[in-house]
């Protein structure tokens, strides 16, 4: 919430990072105001809140590498690429995987605060996400029951994001 | 896991001091309390989550069926769904999602890559910055 009040500040039409713009010879970009660019705004914001979350889990997972495999791979000649193919990733699948799942979960979850400060659904409805939709069909409508169903497609999507992301990462990010 | 091991194993260091032949020590040998207290042990645990959150998942699904305003509580079937996905804002929502979905190869990998890049691409932990063969960090 905090964060989207300040990022409401910053990206305001006559703010400071259209001020930044302008200085490079960049038009004014109506961040929050433009129905197509309001949605990547606060996509945007969010992934710099959570930016330091996935970094720590980032880390915990490089700190679990066996520096043996990575020393065996550097003297068998594997150029930089080949070891970020071929023994990093692999050792790091789980926490790939991890990070998938709870980014999508956040990102679906926890965005609320977002919206709710940054752009209240609009313009015109375009950054609604369905955590919002059940608050305003709940809160605003006095539809619970609507809101309801809406609260059981929001599970059975995260359901089946969740599950597929698991199956679709479990077999990319296995060696051979 | 942990009870049912260590029970195991007090089981067997106690029959060894006793003659081995009449309590061997197996999975059919051990008395009924010790089988069952894994289960017991996971009970109030378990009890609490489908108490507190699947039963209310299951009754906010199936308040789902049922009416808003003057048909409040009466079934109305797969009536909210259809009116959910006439909605075009809730379809905009689940768009969204889809974007959402588009999105997280970006989200994920740029903390990672950010430590990959200040790094050199070596994960330069503790052990391997500590050891004394020369770490091959940002060499080509």
């Amino acid at each position: 919430m905090i964060i989207g009040a300040i990022f409401n500040m910053l990206l305001s039409v006559d703010g400071p990072l259209n001020a930044v713009l302008g200085a490079v010879g960049i038009d004014p970009v109506d961040w929050l105001g433009d129905s197509s660019v309001a949605i990547f705004s606060v996509v945007g914001v969010h992934i710099w809140a959570t930016f330091g979350m996935g970094l720590v889990v980032f880390l915990s997972g490089f700190a679990t590498l066996d520096a043996a495999l990575l020393d065996a791979a550097r003297v068998d000649g594997a150029s930089t690429p080949q070891m970020i193919r071929h023994v990093i990733v692999p050792g790091l699948s789980r926490t790939i995987q991890f990070a998938f799942v709870t980014t999508m979960i956040g990102m679906l979850t926890s965005m609320f605060g977002l919206l709710f400060v940054m752009t209240s659904g609009g313009p015109g409805g375009s950054t609604y996400l369905p955590e919002y939709y059940i608050w305003i069909q709940q809160g605003q409508m006095n539809r619970p029951a609507l809101a309801s169903a809406a609260s059981t497609v929001l599970f059975l999507v995260m359901l089946v994001v969740g599950l597929a992301q698991i199956a679709i990462l479990r077999r990319g990010l296995k060696e051979e | 896991m942990p009870i049912g091991k260590s029970s195991l194993l007090a089981r067997s260091a106690s029959a060894g001091r006793t003659d081995g032949a009449t309590a061997a020590p197996g999975r059919t040998g051990r008395p009924f309390s010790e089988r069952i207290a894994p289960f017991v042990l996971l009970a109030p645990a378990l009890l609490i989550i489908v108490m507190f959150r699947l039963w209310p998942l299951v009754l906010g699904v199936n308040f789902s069926f049922t009416g808003d305003g003057e048909q409040d509580g009466a079934p109305v079937g797969l009536g909210n769904y259809a009116e959910l996905f006439d909605d075009p804002v809730f379809r905009t929502a689940l768009h969204n999602v889809g974007l959402l979905v588009l999105l997280l190869p970006v989200a994920v990998p740029s903390p990672a890559c950010w430590r990959r890049s200040s790094s050199c691409g070596y994960p330069a932990t503790g052990s391997s910055a500590a050891s004394t063969s020369s770490p091959p960090c940002c060499r080509r």
